[in-house]
C-alpha cells in the first residue's frame, strides 16, 4: 500500500516522464521541467511555476482582523489589498472581513495559526486548497492580455492591490509583488481548474519562448 | 416568363395579385381582434375563419407580418420533447406542417432532415434515453443512436469535438425538419385574407379597454375598435400587452440570438443540436448554415445583437467542424424570447373575460405555429380550451401544476 | 464587450457577472396561498427601470444594479443597504 501523500492539484497537466518530481512541504510537485539553463532562459521571457504547495490559512468574520492583529500579523487596511509579513508570508484581504494568508517559502506561519488558541466569537476558519502560480518575464503582459479582459499593466494595478477577475473564464485572485529584484505575479484559482489554467498559461508562455519552470527559480529556499 | 416580366416592367401599377389586401382603416368593431401578425396570430385567424366560420376578424400588426420571432427563429420543426403533454402537442404540429404546403398552396420548403441531439456526457445520454422512451410511448419516432450512426449521417463532424467533449451518442428524431419561416406567416395570411379576415400592418395597440372584468375594445394607433374577444399572440411583447390589462404572468424576456454563414454547397443533411456546446445548426436550402445558441443570460427587451454571442457560438462550431474556420458569418440577429419557468407555453383563457393568451413561446414557438393557431381558434370560438393545451393554461402556476419541459431548444442538459 | 461596475471590485466585463433577477420583497409569511403563488411565479415582466441582483463571480460579491431593461443601460450599482452612499 502506498503511503498517503499530497499531490499538486495541477498534476494532471504535467507530462509523464521527462520532468523531475520531488516533495516540497509534504506535496508531490514537479521541481524541474527542463535543464536549468533552459529554465533560466524561459524565465527571462515568460516563466510559470507551480506554487500550490505553499501552506494557506483562511479566516473570516467580524473579529477576524482583530484576531489576526493579536497574533502579530500585519493586516491590510483596505479590502482587495495585500501586505507582507516580516518573514515573507503574504496576507490578502479578500473582502471587508475575509483574509487569506500564505506561508513564506520554507515558512510555517499557517500551521502555527491553525494550532493557535481557540478562536473567539466572530472568527471563522476558511479552508484554502487553491492551485497557485508564480509568473514573471518580459512577455507577462502579453499573456494577461490574452487571458483577461481588464488592464493589468503595472500602471493600472495599484502597488498593494488584490484583483479578483477571470483568466480564460476561470475566477482567479491576482497580485503583483517585487521580490528578489524582479516583478512577479501571483495567481490563485480553484484547484479543480488548476490543470486547465496551467495548460492555457503554459501554452501561451511557450508561444513567447517561455514555459513551465521549477519553483526553485523563484524561491532560493527550494533551489 | 419573359412576357409576364415585361408586363411588370411596363406597368405603372403592380400588375400581380397581392398576397393579401392592404387594409388601411379598421372597421368600428370586429368579433375577434388578434394582436400580433406573426405565424401564431395569422394561423389563429385562418383557423377561426376556416374551421369555426368566424370571419369578422382583425389581425393587428405593429410592424410587418412575420417580422418578429416568426422571421427570427432557426426554422426547426420537431416534436422530441420530454413531457408527454409536450410531445403530443408538438407531434400534432408536425403532422399539420407535413401537409401545410398543400393546404396553403404555397411551397414552404418543408424539408425533413432528421434531427440529432448530441450527448457528450453520461447524464446527457440518460436524458436522451428518457426522451426516447417518452417519445416512443406517444408514437413519435425517436431513438438513441451511437457514435457510428452519427458519424455516418454527418461524416464532417469531429466526433471528439476537438478533444473537449467527445460525442457518446445522440437522440435521433426522424421527423425533424426545417421550413421557410416567413412563408408560414405569408401562407396563413393569404389563407385568412381569402376567407375574409382583415390584416392591418403598421397598426400598434396602445391599450385594451376592460370593463367589469370583460374586454370591451382595443385602442390602436388607427383608432378605437370595439370587440369582446382579444387574442394576444405577441411573443416578446407579451408583458407589455398584459400590463395593459393588469395581468401578471411568470414571463421574463431574454434575447435569443442567431446567425448565418455565407452560402456553401450542400454538405449538412441533418439538423444537429448540442446542449453541452450550446449549438444548433442546419443548412438552409440557400446553402447557409443557420446557427443558434443559448439565451442571453439576462432580461433585455431588445433585439440587439452582441459580438460575445458570435464569438461563443463560432468557437463551439469549430469544436464540431474545424474545417469551417475560413467560412464567414454574414448576418446575425436576435428575437425577444418570452421565457416561462417550466419551458412550456401559456395558452388559453385568462381571468379577464374575452382576453386570450397565446404566449410563453420562448425558444419553441415556430414549430408550434399550426397547432397553436388551431387550438387557440377553438379556444376563442368555444370559449373553452381543448384538452391538448389544458396543461399549458395560465392558472397552472397558481395550482403549482408546472409541466417541466426540459426538452426546449436552448436549455443545457 | 459590455461592462458592469461592481461596487467593490470596479468595472469588469459582463462575463464575470451572473444575473440574479429582480429585487423583490416577499409577502408576509401568513399571506394567502394565492398571494404566495403570485410571489413565487409571477414577475413584473414589462420593460422599465428595475433594481436587480447581480453577482460578481470571481470575488463572490452580490450587489444591486439599477438598470433600464428596455435600453440595457445601467444607471448605478450599489451594495445592499448602501443605496444612499457614494
Amino acid at each position: 500500500m502506498q503511503t498517503e501523500k499530497l499531490i499538486t492539484p495541477i498534476a494532471h497537466a504535467f507530462p509523464v516522464g521527462s520532468v523531475a518530481w520531488g516533495v516540497i512541504n509534504g506535496m508531490q510537485v514537479v521541481t524541474r521541467f527542463v535543464g536549468s539553463d533552459e529554465e533560466e532562459a524561459r524565465k527571462e521571457f515568460l516563466g510559470i511555476a507551480d506554487a500550490s504547495f505553499l501552506g494557506k490559512f483562511g479566516v473570516k468574520g467580524r473579529n477576524a482582523a482583530q484576531w489576526l492583529q493579536d497574533q502579530g500579523i500585519v493586516v491590510p487596511e483596505q479590502p482587495n489589498s495585500w501586505a507582507g509579513n516580516a518573514d515573507g508570508s503574504l496576507v490578502l484581504r479578500l473582502g471587508g472581513s475575509e483574509f487569506l494568508i500564505e506561508n513564506a517559502p520554507g515558512g510555517n506561519l499557517c500551521e502555527k495559526l491553525l494550532k493557535a488558541d481557540a478562536k473567539p466569537a466572530g472568527v471563522y476558519l476558511v479552508p484554502h486548497v487553491e492551485a497557485s502560480f508564480v509568473l514573471s518575464g518580459n512577455a507577462v503582459q502579453e499573456l494577461f492580455a490574452e487571458v483577461c479582459s481588464i488592464d493589468l499593466t503595472r500602471a493600472a494595478l495599484g502597488v498593494q492591490e488584490v484583483v479578483m477577475t477571470q483568466f480564460a473564464g476561470v475566477s482567479v485572485v491576482l497580485m503583483h509583488q517585487d521580490l528578489e529584484g524582479e516583478a512577479r505575479y501571483r495567481v490563485w484559482c480553484d484547484s479543480s481548474y488548476g490543470p486547465y489554467l496551467w495548460e492555457v498559461m503554459a501554452g501561451i508562455a511557450n508561444e513567447h519562448s517561455g514555459g513551465p519552470i521549477g519553483i526553485g527559480n523563484y524561491f532560493s529556499a527550494y533551489k | 416568363m419573359p412576357l409576364r416580366l415585361l408586363k411588370y416592367a411596363l406597368s405603372k401599377d403592380y400588375p400581380g395579385t397581392r398576397f393579401f389586401k392592404a387594409h388601411e382603416t379598421p372597421k368600428k368593431s370586429y368579433d375577434v381582434v388578434i394582436i400580433g401578425g406573426g405565424g401564431h396570430g395569422l394561423a389563429a385567424a385562418y383557423y377561426l375563419a376556416k374551421e369555426h366560420g368566424i370571419t369578422n376578424v382583425a389581425v393587428l400588426e405593429k410592424g410587418y407580418i412575420g417580422g418578429g420571432n416568426t422571421g427570427r427563429n432557426t426554422t426547426i420543426v420537431r416534436s422530441n420533447y420530454l413531457t408527454p403533454e409536450g410531445v403530443k402537442f408538438y407531434d400534432a404540429s408536425v403532422k399539420i406542417y407535413e401537409g401545410l404546403s398543400e393546404e396553403l398552396d404555397l411551397n414552404l420548403f418543408y424539408s425533413t432532415r432528421g434531427h440529432f441531439t448530441l450527448a457528450h456526457t453520461e447524464s446527457a445520454m440518460r436524458t436522451m434515453r428518457w426522451r426516447a422512451e417518452v417519445n416512443k410511448h406517444v408514437g413519435v419516432e425517436s431513438y438513441v443512436v451511437g457514435p457510428e450512426e452519427i458519424s455516418k449521417a454527418c461524416p464532417q463532424l469531429d466526433m471528439s469535438c476537438s478533444g473537449q467533449a467527445p460525442i457518446l451518442g445522440a437522440l435521433y428524431h426522424a421527423p425533424g425538419s426545417v421550413a421557410r419561416h416567413d412563408g408560414v406567416a405569408w401562407g396563413y395570411a393569404r389563407g385568412a385574407d381569402r376567407l375574409g379576415v382583415e390584416i392591418f400592418q403598421n397598426t400598434e395597440v396602445l391599450g385594451i379597454d376592460v370593463q367589469g372584468g370583460k374586454v370591451a375594445g382595443v385602442k390602436t394607433s388607427k383608432g378605437y375598435i370595439a370587440t369582446t374577444k382579444v387574442l394576444s399572440a405577441v411573443a416578446g411583447f407579451t408583458p407589455r400587452i398584459c400590463e395593459m390589462v393588469g395581468l401578471d404572468t411568470p414571463i421574463v424576456i431574454h434575447p435569443l440570438q442567431a446567425c448565418v454563414t455565407e452560402p456553401m454547397k450542400p454538405w449538412l443533411d441533418t439538423i444537429l443540436v448540442s446542449g453541452s456546446l450550446h449549438v444548433y445548426v442546419s443548412q438552409s436550402s440557400r446553402g447557409e448554415l443557420v446557427m443558434g445558441s443559448s439565451l442571453d443570460p439576462y432580461e433585455v427587451h431588445s433585439t440587439r445583437s452582441t459580438l460575445d454571442f458570435v464569438e461563443g457560438l463560432t468557437s463551439h462550431m469549430l469544436d464540431m467542424f474545424p474545417f469551417l474556420s475560413n467560412i464567414k458569418v454574414v448576418r446575425q440577429w436576435a428575437g425577444m424570447a418570452d421565457m416561462t419557468p417550466d419551458f412550456a407555453p401559456i395558452m388559453g383563457k385568462t381571468p379577464i373575460e374575452g382576453f386570450y393568451l397565446d404566449a410563453g413561446w420562448g425558444t419553441w414557438g415556430f414549430k408550434a405555429t399550426p397547432i397553436s393557431g388551431k387550438t387557440m381558434a377553438e379556444t376563442i370560438a368555444r370559449d373553452h380550451a381543448p384538452d391538448l393545451i389544458h396543461s399549458f393554461r395560465l392558472s397552472r402556476f397558481e395550482d403549482y401544476e408546472l409541466t417541466g419541459e426540459k426538452g426546449a431548444a436552448s436549455v443545457g442538459h | 464587450m459590455k461592462l458592469l461596475t461592481c461596487p467593490v471590485n470596479g468595472t469588469r466585463p459582463l462575463s464575470e457577472f451572473v444575473f440574479g433577477g429582480e429585487c423583490r420583497v416577499p409577502p408576509a409569511a401568513d399571506c394567502s396561498d394565492k398571494v404566495w403563488a403570485d410571489y413565487v411565479h409571477n414577475r413584473h415582466g414589462a420593460p422599465g427601470i428595475k433594481q436587480e441582483w447581480w453577482y460578481h463571480a470571481p470575488s463572490g460579491t452580490w450587489f444591486i444594479a439599477e438598470r433600464n431593461t428596455l435600453t440595457d443601460q445601467v444607471i448605478r450599482t450599489f451594495l445592499k443597504g448602501q443605496e444612499g452612499k457614494q
